[in-house]
């Protein structure tokens, strides 16, 4: 049976989101609104590389570092989920075909979008 | 748009109506009680609540929504839930009394006018001999459900699920909550 009321069995996993973001925005800027990438469609973002599919999987690896990481059952992707309840998943392929992170973040300052992955020719082409 | 339970998917929820709950299991459910797989056991039924996305448009362009598939089948899942330890005995022999849908209509406003509307089941809420318990959607886009037990349920207490949607200038997002009675569905 599992440990406690709500199930917080957790305590192995020390990382934080937003440490990891903090980190990661070194190498990656964050925009005004504490985002990752360039504005896309809707509330989500964009980020450019020659790569995507290996940026993605690292945007994934760093920002998912010391969460608890588990598959999704219906095989589109991973998740890490951290003990505040923030979490990343990450999907190989997603709606615009390419890759894609969702990063969700808990507090006062939480927030919620979607990165996808796209090379300089799908961000011309779109 | 809508994306709500199926006349089938909610007559399988019903059929645990009246029946005693066993207890709540994944063979991830154990962080935060959250997993995209979930199961809910009773006396000789077993709920088993997936997640997973659809992607639609209504928006103006193409985006990923969360929906929760409903089946009763997961032997090897619960199984395996079992050697994980990931098992929730909490009001475990409680009579599972009444069943609820919770359902989120989320209505994008510009100026005067609405633009569009999006109406979404996000979870599930059994009413227990003494307390509740809810197997909801964590988020709007993507597969994550959540588990929460309460001792003393109140309207209020239902989690709260989170979206991509930010208001503007120009746009403003806002949510409408109801509470439907199983029998209304099924």
């Amino acid at each position: 049976m599992g440990a406690g009321y709500g199930g917080g069995n957790g305590s192995s996993s020390v990382g934080s989101l937003g440490a990891n973001i903090k980190q990661l925005s070194k190498k990656y800027p964050l925009s005004g609104g504490g985002k990752f990438g360039e504005p896309g469609t809707g509330n989500s973002r964009v980020v450019v590389s020659a790569n995507p599919q290996s940026t993605a999987k690292e945007f994934f690896e760093k920002l998912g570092l010391g969460g608890k990481i588990s598959p999704l059952a219906n095989g589109k992707g991973i998740v890490a989920k951290f003990p505040d309840g923030s979490r990343v998943n990450f999907r190989p392929k997603s709606t615009s075909g390419g890759p894609a992170v969702d990063i969700s973040t808990s507090g006062v300052s939480g927030n919620q979008y979607k990165i996808h992955f796209v090379s300089e020719s799908d961000r011309k082409r779109n | 748009m809508t994306n709500t339970f199926s006349r089938e998917s909610a007559q399988l929820i019903s059929r645990v109506l009246g029946q005693r709950l066993s207890y709540v299991a994944g063979p991830e459910l154990w962080h935060h009680l959250s997993s995209d797989l979930v199961y809910l056991v009773a006396e000789d039924k077993v709920l088993g609540f997936q997640g997973d996305i659809q992607s639609q448009n209504f928006e103006g362009f193409e985006a990923d929504y969360s929906e929760i598939q409903i089946n009763e089948h997961g032997e090897s899942e619960l199984m395996e839930a079992e050697e994980k330890g990931n098992l929730y005995y909490f009001h475990s022999g409680e009579k599972i009394e009444q069943i609820s849908i919770i359902r989120d209509t989320i209505i994008l406003s510009a100026g005067e006018r609405d633009s569009w509307q999006y109406t979404t089941d996000v979870g599930v809420l059994f009413k227990l001999t003494s307390g509740a318990l809810t197997i909801s959607k964590l988020g709007y886009h993507d597969e994550l459900l959540q588990v929460k037990y309460y001792n003393d349920f109140q309207i209020g207490d239902l989690p709260t699920t989170v979206g991509h949607f930010e208001n503007s200038l120009y746009e403003t997002y806002r949510v409408e909550r109801s509470v439907l009675d199983i029998a209304e569905l099924s």
